[in-house]
C-alpha cells in the first residue's frame, strides 16, 4: 500500500496553510499597532508584548490555571473511581451505564451553564422547591460547573483503558497475597496511566482556554484568559493584544504537544 | 461467581455513583422544566405550557439557527469521513518518522485551544474577503468544522490500519485488480468501524460546538450556541432554545440507550 504515499499530500498542504499561515499573521500582528486587520495604517510596536505582564493579564493567566487545575484534579478524583467501581463491577450491562455517564454531553453546552446559572442565582426557579443558592461569582460556582462540564471526557477513557487491562496481572498479585489496596496502587493505577493522562488533557486544556462559564458564571469577577482573548477579538477589535494573548496559550500547549509526543508516538492516547 | 453481597463498601459505591448522575443530569432536569415553564423570564415557576415547544417552529431567527447547525455539521461529517479516509491512507503508507511527523501536526487542530483555532480561522479567512465579500457565515464555519473534525476521524482509521494485514491488499493487486478498485472492495470495508467511529465522534463535536463557531460565523448566519450566545439576558432569548434542546437531548438518549439496553438482552438471551 506504500503507493497511496501522494494521498497524504493534500492534507498536510492544509493543516500547513491553516495552522502556519494564521500562526504568521498572529506573530505579525502581535508586534504590530494596527487597526484590527488592516495593514495599511499598521505601525511597528512592542508595546503588546511589554503588556504581557500587566497584573490583569497575568491574573487572568493564574485564573485559568487554577480553575482548570483544580477542576481536573476533582475529575480525576470523581471520574477514575467511577470507571473503576464500573469496570470491576459484576454489572451486565456496563457499557450502558457508562453510556448514561457520557450522554449528559449531548445536551447543548451553553443551555447546560445557564441551567447552573439559574440554579446559583438566589432569585431563580429553584425557589419553587425552597431552595435558594447564592453563588454566582464565586470561584466555587467556576469549577463546579466546569467539573460537571467535562467529567465524562475523564470517565470515557479511564474507562476504556481499565476494561482493556490484562485482569490476570491483578489476579496474579491477590494470588501472591498481596493486598486489595496496595494491588491497586502498584498494579492497576500504574497499568491505566495512559487513560487518565488523556483524560487530563482532554479535560484541563479546554477547562483552562473555555470563556463561556466564566463570562456566565464569573459575574465579572472571575476573568479568564479566554475570556480577555474573546474580548480583545469581538469585542474591542483589538487585534494585537489578541494575537499576543493567543500566541501565548499556544507556545504553552505546544509545550504540552512535544511533551505528550516523548510518551505516546502513534497518537492513540487521544482516543 | 460468587453472589453480590450487601456491604456498606457497595452501598457507597452505588451512592456515589446515584450523587455524580444526578448532578450530571440536574442541568437537563431543570432545562427541561424551564421548557414547559409558562414564565418567560425563567426565574419561577407560574405553570405548565407547551407554546415554547410551538415557538420553535414559528421563530425563523431560531430554526434558521438549527438548520445551518445541521447543515454544517452533516456537510463537514461527510467530507471529513470522506478525506479524512483517504488521508489516514495515505498517512499509514508513509514511512515511520514521516507518519509520526504527520500525527504530530495532525495532534495540533485536536490539542490546540477553541479560542484559538476559532480566531485562526476568522484571521485566514479575513484575509479572503477583499476577494469574497459576504465570506463568513455558511463557508467559514465549515472550513472550520472541516478543520477541527478531520483529526479526529483519521485518529479513528489510523489504529484500524495498522490491524490490517498488508497482504490482502497485495494479494487483491497481485490477481489484477486495480489499486482504487482494490482500496475500495478491500481496505475501506475493513477500516470501516473506524470510519463510523471517527464520523460520529465528527458529528457530535460539531453539532455541540461553540467557541470555534463563534469566531468563524457572520452575516446572520449562526448556528444554535451562537444564537443562545449573542441573544442571553436580552429581550429576544426564547425558552423555544431550551424547548429545542430538550427535544434532542430526548432524542439522543432514545438513540443510544434503547441499543445498549436491548444488546444487553440479546446477550441474556444467548448465555440462557
Amino acid at each position: 500500500m506504500k503507493r497511496f504515499k501522494y494521498l497524504s499530500i493534500p492534507y498536510i498542504v492544509w493543516l500547513v496553510i491553516l495552522v502556519v499561515i494564521p500562526l504568521i499573521a498572529m506573530l505579525v500582528l502581535s508586534f504590530m499597532d494596527s487597526d484590527a486587520l488592516d495593514f495599511s495604517t499598521a505601525k511597528f510596536s512592542l508595546d503588546n508584548w511589554k503588556n504581557l505582564f500587566q497584573t490583569t493579564y497575568l491574573n487572568a493567566f493564574w485564573n485559568s490555571l487554577k480553575i482548570a487545575g483544580i477542576a481536573t484534579i476533582a475529575c480525576i478524583l470523581i471520574g477514575y473511581p467511577i470507571s473503576y467501581f464500573v469496570s470491576t463491577s459484576h454489572l451486565k450491562n456496563k457499557f450502558a451505564l457508562i453510556m448514561v455517564l457520557i450522554l449528559p454531553m449531548w445536551s447543548n453546552q451553553l443551555l447546560r451553564i445557564i441551567a447552573w446559572e439559574k440554579i446559583f442565582y438566589p432569585v431563580s426557579i429553584i425557589n419553587n422547591i425552597g431552595l435558594s443558592f447564592d453563588l454566582i461569582g464565586t470561584d466555587f460556582a467556576v469549577i463546579f460547573a466546569t467539573v460537571t462540564m467535562y467529567l465524562p471526557f475523564m470517565i470515557l477513557p479511564t474507562y476504556t483503558v481499565l476494561e482493556k487491562m490484562d485482569k490476570s496481572y491483578v489476579e496474579a498479585s491477590y494470588d501472591l497475597g498481596v493486598s486489595r489496596i496496595r494491588t491497586f496502587f502498584k498494579v492497576t493505577l500504574p497499568m491505566s496511566s495512559k487513560g487518565i493522562m488523556s483524560g487530563v488533557i482532554m479535560v484541563f486544556l479546554p477547562a483552562s482556554t473555555g470563556f463561556a462559564i466564566t463570562e456566565r458564571l464569573g459575574g465579572g469577577k472571575i476573568v479568564m484568559i479566554g475570556n480577555i482573548i474573546e474580548n480583545f477579538f469581538k469585542r474591542s477589535f483589538n487585534y494585537n493584544m489578541g494575537s499576543m494573548l493567543s500566541l501565548v496559550v499556544i507556545l504553552v500547549i505546544m509545550g504540552a504537544i512535544v511533551l505528550l509526543s516523548k510518551f505516546d508516538k502513534e497518537g492513540e492516547t487521544l482516543i | 461467581m460468587k453472589k453480590n453481597k450487601i456491604t456498606v463498601g457497595s452501598v457507597l459505591k452505588v451512592l456515589f455513583l446515584g450523587i455524580v448522575i444526578f448532578i450530571l443530569y440536574l442541568p437537563i432536569l431543570i432545562l427541561f422544566v424551564l421548557s414547559i415553564d409558562s414564565s418567560r423570564t425563567g426565574n419561577t415557576f407560574t405553570g405548565v405550557t407547551f407554546q415554547w415547544y410551538k415557538e420553535i417552529f414559528t421563530n425563523r431567527s431560531l430554526y434558521m439557527s438549527i438548520l445551518t447547525t445541521f447543515a454544517v455539521a452533516l456537510s463537514a461529517t461527510c467530507i471529513s469521513a470522506f478525506l479524512g479516509t483517504f488521508a489516514a491512507i495515505g498517512i499509514h503508507a508513509l514511512s515511520k518518522k514521516a507518519k509520526e511527523k504527520v500525527i504530530l501536526l495532525n495532534n495540533i487542530p485536536v490539542l490546540n485551544a477553541e479560542i484559538v483555532t476559532g480566531i485562526s480561522i476568522m484571521i485566514i479567512c479575513s484575509f479572503l474577503i477583499p476577494f469574497i465579500p459576504d465570506f463568513f457565515g455558511y463557508w467559514t464555519m465549515l472550513i472550520a468544522h472541516v478543520f477541527f473534525t478531520m483529526p479526529y476521524v483519521i485518529l479513528s482509521v489510523l489504529p484500524k490500519l495498522s490491524e490490517l494485514d498488508p497482504n490482502l491488499y497485495d494479494a487483491t493487486t497481485d490477481l489484477g485488480v486495480r489499486p482504487f478498485r482494490a482500496l475500495w472492495k478491500i481496505v475501506i470495508p475493513s477500516i470501516e468501524p473506524g470510519i463510523v467511529s471517527g464520523s460520529l465522534l465528527a458529528f457530535t463535536l460539531s453539532i455541540d460546538d461553540f467557541v470555534i463557531s463563534y469566531f468563524t460565523s457572520g452575516n446572520g448566519v449562526q448556528n444554535f450556541s451562537n444564537w443562545i450566545y449573542v441573544r442571553l439576558g436580552r429581550r429576544n432569548f426564547t425558552p423555544a432554545a431550551y424547548a429545542y434542546n430538550s427535544l434532542l437531548t430526548l432524542v439522543m438518549l432514545l438513540i443510544v440507550l434503547v441499543p445498549a439496553f436491548r444488546k444487553n438482552k440479546k446477550n441474556k438471551k444467548e448465555k440462557n
